[in-house]
């Protein structure tokens, strides 16, 4: 038994994977509390695990690829009504509504590709804006959501309730399936940055010259970081239609964006922790905190104040600031150390 | 109505949605091109100015029963000092941000810059409603509430001098910017900001005069523009900045007048694509056709239709 | 044979695909080749370490029973860990007290320490005596002593049981291996037929051009000699005479196998600039080619040209690639360049600040790589073993070039010497043929410039790699180079080895200054 520990789990217990795998633990755990915890804390929770899946994906794109795409609200908007379109109106099982979301997104991720790759920088920003808001038109005016801006419901009188592998889902399982994705999620995105898939990103948005120099295809590789998150984004879209059981067009335009970007900016672009800490600072926090006590517009000018002061003070985001804060604690205690102790 | 008839209403109505968006688009072009920035708060500064302006006007009266404010209009000046107040609350406001934020931001290249002003666009809007008050909406007040008939087609009067104002102004910088020491400073600074320096031209006067004035129009636009529509709320400008984006990169940013023709043909396109649309009943599409159509004018010229392509020295 | 047949655009376009196919074959075949003596080593290292492993909980269980055999019981187990406890203690205690002292300046220190240490002596005797009173020793009974035997037998029984479990496990796989040696080898055979039919159609594809080319040139000789004889315009005119140079390039650079790259008549114009006007010159292979001109002479167009950043305004640029087939340049993309075995850096550092220095040599060997983003998705073996074998390969760069000590640092701060190191070992990570420097010694001092001229010539002796360079250092250019090339406003204004160049008036008017002593 305890060769089994030394040989196997242990190695596993340091590779980072581990720790992905606990937070997926913990999600879980999560659900067996949802009587135990109030319900928005719980909606705070699980919102913003399935948020930071988005956020893994936009962060790919930005902090690897350099590309600033303010198009992650389409994605999650394509993910939620795609679902609902395919399982309610055409009446197809869940599974194939949700291989539906991901075929959709891959090919909206690609013409989004193909678009990066006239326009650069800044220009990509606002013309991803554009496209954004072209998809929640889009979404808006066929017939079936043209009732206004609301999607539709997946609870209330319905056709079929939602089953997956012959289970009956209700919201609360919902938090499995995100527990799942995320995890998934986190692997790969950490397997990626920490492969030649990877650095090829960094170098070409360090200098396209140089990368195709040693062989890069531009156009293969800004289609992946593309194809990625919007397939996150997408997946983001699809829990949270699991879990909310109604959309809102209204509430994955550019505002959304512009926070998923505020969320990777303040934890720290190229980490997925800070990912997990920045999400957490602007969604977990105004869900769970300044929602309940009616401070929304508080949590609004603190969201942006952070973005402001991180990117002016610590480009590397919260994390760095971890990683700096911890570096001077250590410091200041050796320090007090030798104060008392004296040296030998 | 006959074709002639036709024509001419599309131009005006075109010409009153420019007098709105040429105004917030060069506030974005004038920030563009003195600090590489892409200013997503641009409606946000405007929108600021528009609710001092009518905080100030519903102050001057307001009703003892219900509390709400009630003034009615009897005399110009009580519209233009607190318009002229909005415009002085978005210029402080931008000269603050430039001066406070971005001079002192350790690592400012383009992405972060862009960065800085999503930040600006969140704090605005929460604070706007802790500084005003609650109430989502505030009703603006117009120049004039009377309308003129020309040619047959009801034009407010109130759109003809938004347009009369816009373009004197806009005018007047553009004479500047050719024929004074400034505008040439602001040129070099647009040019090349390390070399204009060196120059001597003072860079960050330049660049704090270009955030006050862009907020200045910022403020001017919104505040017709809510007159306009005869409403306000946060979000108001957020369309109007879009179109403004969408009008930049149409028109090129190269130059200063460039993406001007990209907001008349912006706003013409408003104007045409509902009209062509509707004898097939897809009005409801004409932004959607709108926006993609302008995506493909900037893929095929991706430097704008106006703009010239910069090539790098590797 | 199918003689006279025209190369139609499907023809070539199945021979790049077979091209691509048998490249990525021959790296498969590599990675194959050196994939089972991986798995051997890791199977025999899997086994020692479960041995080891074994080994250490073996000793860890038995210690304590050993330990009270020899005589040491658990009471004296545990009088020995208090008084360890209390002497650490007192330890950090002195050593407090004696940072007071310090600090309140006392100067009679050694004094008070005496005092300190004799009071605490008498304290610790005391405490030794309550802890021998409290845990007194004891013998050993009889039984107590067959017990802890039988415990240590039984630990060693599992022991074994472990090891033999282990070692079968460990033949067992290696059985497994050799019959995936014979696997591998099967599959190592059948990619190798597959190279070997791939390079015959190859060769059977270029021999068809040849044939083709050499049929075109003699009708293109002949429409020239009819157009000129009519007085034909000389816009169609020019465009056969284009044609036939290229066909005449070709055919030359395949004739003389000297030559690695030959470049002919090769113009770029942006706009009414003329960057590069007519230029033609000859790289052979394995030497050292140095290309001088002043600045805007157009020397780094000449590079954007050949690597296809640009696309060249009209001439020639025929390459010998590295499996010694001829190709056009002009028909490659920018990101294809370095499989036909050219390399290059930069003039200006153009490396990843984000990443380490191992990491940048790494990203050059991209065009090296058999895992696909798949793959890179969950980490598979595949892609562990290929990073392996690359970190290997960087890191013997790094030792060749005598920079490996920032191996796993940032590039970001270092001193510039260093950089254009990094730069010109990124260059190597592909082992191309042709490697382009562009101005590699821009920013050095005279120490680093000639530590640059001796590690370029190193590379050029050592791998016969070819080089061509493009310098304003006269020192640098004159030293090293086998053959100089000389231009001036996009034009060639004189070639020869260094010597001549420097005799040469026209250069030395335009370029060098009328003294030259170098």
């Amino acid at each position: 038994m305890k060769l089994y520990y030394l040989e196997k789990i242990k190695p596993f217990m340091k590779k980072p994977h581990f720790g992905f795998l606990i937070v997926g633990v913990l999600l879980v755990i999560l659900r067996l509390l949802v009587n135990v915890l109030p319900p928005d804390i719980y909606g705070a929770i699980v919102t913003t695990a399935y948020y930071y899946l988005a956020g893994l994906g936009f962060a790919l794109l930005l902090g690897y690829g350099g590309l600033a795409s303010l198009g992650t609200g389409a994605f999650v908007g394509i993910g939620a009504f795609t679902l609902h379109f395919v399982f309610r109106y055409l009446a197809m099982p869940l599974t194939l509504a949700i291989i539906a979301g991901i075929i959709l997104a891959i090919l909206v991720s690609i013409a989004f590709g193909f678009v990066s790759l006239r326009i650069s920088g800044m220009y990509l920003a606002i013309v991803t804006m554009g496209l954004s808001q072209i998809v929640i038109e889009v979404i808006r005016n066929i017939p079936q959501y043209a009732s206004g801006t609301t999607g539709g419901f997946l609870s209330g009188p319905m056709a079929r309730p939602l089953e997956f592998l012959g289970m009956r889902l209700n919201s609360n399982s919902a938090v499995l399936f995100t527990a799942v994705f995320v995890v998934i999620g986190m692997m790969i995105v950490h397997n990626l940055i920490h492969s030649s898939t990877g650095r090829a990103l960094l170098s070409i948005k360090n200098s396209d010259t140089a990368a195709q120099t040693m062989g890069i295809n531009l156009l293969k590789y800004r289609l992946f970081a593309f194809v990625i998150s919007g397939v996150y984004g997408t997946l983001a879209g699809i829990l949270s239609m699991l879990f909310v059981r109604n959309g809102n067009v209204s509430q994955i335009g550019i505002t959304f964006a512009l926070n998923i970007l505020a969320a990777v900016v303040i934890g720290g672009t190229k980490s997925v922790w800070g990912i997990m800490l920045g999400t957490f600072v602007i969604f977990g926090l105004d869900l769970a905190v300044f929602q309940r006590f009616n401070l929304g517009n508080y949590s609004l000018i603190i969201n942006g104040a952070l973005i402001i002061l991180v990117v002016m003070f610590y480009p590397g985001g919260l994390i760095q600031l971890f990683g700096d804060v911890k570096r001077f604690m250590i410091k200041q205690i050796s320090k007090v150390k030798a104060h008392i102790y004296g040296t030998e | 109505m006959n074709f002639a008839t036709d024509i001419l209403s599309i131009i005006i109505s075109a010409l009153i949605s420019f007098s709105f968006l040429s105004l917030a688009t060069f506030g974005i072009v004038l920030i563009f091109k003195t600090s590489s920035t892409t200013n997503f708060a641009q409606g946000m500064l405007g929108i600021l100015g528009a609710y001092t302006t009518s905080y100030l006007i519903d102050k001057q009266g307001v009703v003892d029963v219900t509390g709400l404010p009630s003034v009615t209009i009897t005399s110009p000046t009580q519209l233009i000092l607190p318009i002229l107040a909005g415009i002085l609350v978005s210029f402080i406001t931008g000269f603050l941000i430039n001066n406070v934020i971005f001079k002192h931001a350790k690592f400012t290249n383009a992405a972060t810059k862009q960065i800085i002003t999503m930040g600006l666009v969140i704090v605005i809007t929460g604070l706007i409603p802790l500084i005003f008050g609650q109430t989502v909406t505030r009703v603006s007040f117009p120049f004039s509430q009377q309308t003129i008939m020309f040619q047959g087609i009801a034009v407010p009067v109130h759109q003809l001098i938004t347009l009369i104002l816009s373009t004197i102004i806009l005018l007047t910088i553009f004479i500047l910017l050719k024929y004074t020491k400034w505008g040439l400073g602001v040129r070099s600074v647009a040019s090349n900001e390390r070399v204009a320096g060196m120059m001597g031209i003072n860079t960050s006067v330049i660049n704090s005069m270009s955030w006050a004035i862009a907020g200045a129009l910022g403020a001017l636009s919104a505040i017709t523009y809510t007159a306009a529509i005869g409403s306000m709320s946060v979000v108001t400008m957020t369309s109007i900045q879009i179109n403004a984006f969408y009008a930049s990169i149409l028109g090129g940013f190269s130059s200063f007048g460039g993406p001007l023709g990209g907001a008349f043909l912006l706003s013409a396109g408003q104007a045409i694509f509902p009209k062509l649309l509707v004898t097939w009943n897809l009005a409801a599409w004409s932004n959607t056709l709108l926006y993609v159509s302008i995506i493909l004018a900037v893929l095929i010229k991706p430097a704008g239709l106006f703009g010239k392509k910069i090539v790098k020295k590797v | 044979m199918e003689q006279n047949k025209k190369i139609t655009p499907i023809m070539t376009y199945k021979h790049g695909l077979n091209v691509k196919k048998h490249r990525k074959t021959t790296l498969l075949i590599n990675y194959y080749q050196g994939l089972t003596d991986e798995l051997e080593a890791d199977i025999k290292n899997g086994y020692q370490h479960s041995k080891d492993l074994i080994e250490g909980i073996y000793e860890e269980s038995v210690k304590p029973y050993q330990q009270q055999l020899q005589g040491i019981t658990k009471n004296d187990a545990t009088r020995d860990l208090k008084s360890k406890t209390y002497d650490k203690k007192q330890y950090w205690a002195r050593r407090k007290y004696r940072q007071t002292l310090i600090r309140k300046q006392d100067d009679q220190i050694d004094q008070k320490l005496l005092e300190y240490d004799q009071t605490h002596q008498l304290e610790r005797d005391n405490f030794i005596q309550k802890l021998t009173l409290k845990y007194p020793h004891k013998d050993l009974t009889n039984t107590e002593i067959d017990r802890l035997n039988q415990k240590i037998a039984s630990c060693e029984e599992k022991k074994e049981k472990q090891i033999q479990r282990v070692t079968e496990k460990y033949e067992d796989r290696l059985k497994k291996l050799e019959s995936f040696k014979l696997k591998n080898t099967k599959r190592i055979q059948e990619k190798e037929l597959l190279n070997e039919r791939l390079s015959k159609e190859i060769d059977h594809y270029n021999q068809q051009v040849l044939i083709d080319d050499q049929a075109l040139l003699k009708t293109y000789l002949n429409d020239l000699d009819v157009m000129q004889s009519a007085k034909v315009l000389p816009k169609s005119a020019e465009k056969i005479q284009a044609k036939i140079d290229r066909i005449e390039t070709t055919l030359r650079t395949i004739e003389n196998t000297n030559i690695h790259l030959s470049i002919h008549n090769l113009k770029m114009f942006f706009g009414g600039i003329k960057a590069v006007n007519d230029l033609t010159f000859d790289v052979k292979k394995g030497e050292i080619f140095g290309l001088i001109g002043p600045n805007g002479a157009g020397k780094t167009t000449v590079f954007n040209c050949i690597t296809q950043f640009y696309k060249a305004t009209s001439g020639d640029m025929i390459f010998r690639n590295k499996e010694g087939n001829i190709v056009d340049l002009n028909e490659r993309k920018t990101h294809d360049i370095i499989n036909e075995g050219i390399a290059r850096s930069f003039q200006n550092v153009e490396l990843i600040w984000e990443l380490t220095v191992l990491d940048n040599l790494l990203v050059a060997a991209h065009s090296l790589l058999i895992t696909n983003y798949f793959e890179h998705m969950v980490h598979s073996k595949r892609m562990q073993r290929e990073e392996a074998v690359l970190r290997t390969k960087g890191m013997q760069i790094l030792m060749d070039l005598g920079i490996s000590e920032y191996a796993y640092r940032s590039p970001y701060g270092l001193p510039y010497g260093i950089l254009k190191k990094i730069e010109l070992a990124r260059t190597l990570m592909t082992n191309p043929t042709l490697i382009i420097l562009d101005e590699p010694a821009a920013g050095l001092n005279d120490a680093e410039t000639e530590d640059l001229a001796k590690v370029i010539k190193s590379i050029n002796h050592k791998y016969g790699i070819t080089i061509f360079l493009v310098e304003h250092d006269m020192g640098l250019v004159m030293s090293i180079c086998d053959t100089v090339c000389a231009i001036s406003f996009g034009k060639k204004i004189g070639i020869g080895t260094p010597k001549e160049i420097q005799q040469n008036t026209e250069v030395r008017a335009a370029y060098l200054g009328d003294d030259s002593d170098e």
